[in-house]
């Protein structure tokens, strides 16, 4: 029987990010501390990609600016999957994203201690916190189904609630390329209002007709941070990145429960 | 540049009620509380790894060209032998582990088939709602199972053995 089916058999998540922003771009100093970071993960992430930052100024001919040398102010780190068809994760310092990206998602309650340990190593390392503070955490995911079937019947309805909060509903019967994007604000750990931003997507990959569902939650500290105590373990009241993170988690799963229908909840482990 | 821009937009926005401020890769909106409105952040994973399709298609395939016997005194996998096979995948964590080779033998078995530099994994499914497996890995005692219920899933010790980490 046609239908859609999650990208890798029970796994929907193709990618899974978290996401710490900073106030200001980064700057030399961080591509000054990349050998140290590089060392601290040699082990967990031992492909190491410095990124290099090049200026070009565009000025009036009676005015002329000098382009600025390329200096490295980010970098990445990765580490392939066994069978080398890519990266299983990735740890990014760039442009002013302290970012964890894992591609062979498991469960939250392994991803989340996992991507909490590489950014606050990785800010041990880089001493970043005294002078370019943090703003915002990002939860990001990816999720991806495939339709088994004829492209010409995979329509949205096929995968999607009726009647559901999120996509409008002119989506669900127009064949198999659309889209429906939104954005929110709704309260997320400590009370604070988090943007949610979804993007739903139908398209054809190759032949097959393929639903992207990415989600990015985006939750703004009401004060910038400049410590990672209170980043880690929070203060006055307010949440800890463990608990912001959760919140965020919890958000996107509310948000999957509403939209997919029965069957692929309970094939993704959303539902007994 | 970025401040030229944000001033450019600052013009066009009323600033009693809002005032854009450059940050490296969106906006934040100053009004009692400040919003990072955009994220630039890329997805890197691969959009043509597509494997649960392809097991689909591999057992579509296989259930088309061994619809009747191969050969002589031989059995076809029945109908819910490939049904039992698409439900097994299903409960499979294969953003994990890599994908298995699907063949079918003779006596009408769907099987599954990992192999890697050090395991090897065997698991067939004859249409009753039930496998058997055997796994072996270096440096582990190899485990074996039987009448096992499709629904249950891979075990995880099987996994730990084809995990792709």
């Amino acid at each position: 029987m046609a239908g859609f089916l999650p990208f890798a058999g029970k796994n929907a998540i193709a990618e899974m990010t978290v996401g710490l922003q900073f106030s200001l771009p980064f700057d030399s100093k961080v591509g000054g501390s990349a050998e140290a970071v590089k060392l601290e993960f040699q082990s967990d992430l031992p492909k190491f990609e410095a990124v290099q930052t090049f200026s070009f100024n565009v000025g009036l001919s009676q005015f002329p600016s000098a382009n600025v040398a390329p200096s490295v102010t980010g970098f990445s780190l990765s580490r392939e999957k066994s069978d080398g068809v890519g990266p299983a994760r990735i740890l990014r310092v760039i442009p002013n994203i302290i970012s964890v990206h894992i591609l062979q998602y498991s469960s939250w309650k392994e991803s989340k201690p996992l991507a909490i340990g590489y950014i606050t190593r990785c800010l041990n390392k880089l001493g970043l916190l005294e002078r370019n503070s943090a703003v915002s955490v990002i939860l990001r995911y990816l999720d991806r189904f495939t339709f088994d079937g004829a492209p010409e019947i995979a329509n949205a309805s096929n995968l999607f609630r009726k009647g559901n909060n999120y996509i409008v509903s002119r989506i669900l019967d127009c064949g198999s390329q659309w889209h429906s994007n939104s954005g929110w604000f709704q309260p997320m750990a400590g009370g604070v209002l988090a943007l949610n931003q979804l993007n739903v997507s139908g398209t054809l990959v190759g032949e097959s007709p393929s639903v992207f569902l990415d989600h990015t939650s985006v939750y703004n500290f009401q004060k910038p941070l400049s410590s990672l105590a209170e980043l880690t373990g929070g203060s006055d009241g307010k949440p800890a990145l463990s608990e912001i993170l959760d919140s965020q988690h919890g958000a996107n799963a509310d948000i999957l429960k509403n939209l997919l229908n029965q069957d692929m909840l309970k094939t993704i482990g959303l539902l007994e | 540049m970025r401040g030229t821009n944000f001033n450019f937009v600052n013009s066009l926005v009323s600033s009693a009620f809002v005032e854009l401020s450059p940050v490296a890769s969106g906006c934040i909106f100053f009004d009692k509380s400040s919003y990072v409105v955009d994220v630039s952040m890329p997805v890197l994973f691969d959009v043509s790894n597509n494997p649960t399709k392809e097991l689909f298609d591999r057992l579509r395939d296989l259930k088309a060209r061994y619809a009747t016997g191969s050969m002589p005194d031989s059995t076809p996998p029945s109908e819910k032998a490939f049904q039992d096979a698409k439900d097994f995948i299903l409960t499979l964590p294969l953003a994990q582990i890599v994908k298995p080779a699907i063949h079918v033998a003779s006596d009408g078995e769907v099987n599954f088939h990992w192999a890697g530099p050090d395991f090897q994994i065997d698991l067939g499914f004859y249409g009753d709602e039930r496998f058997s497996f055997y796994g072996a890995k270096e440096g582990h005692d190899p485990i074996l199972g039987d009448d096992v219920s499709v629904k249950d899933g891979i075990p995880k010790a099987l996994v730990g053995f084809a995990s792709a980490a």
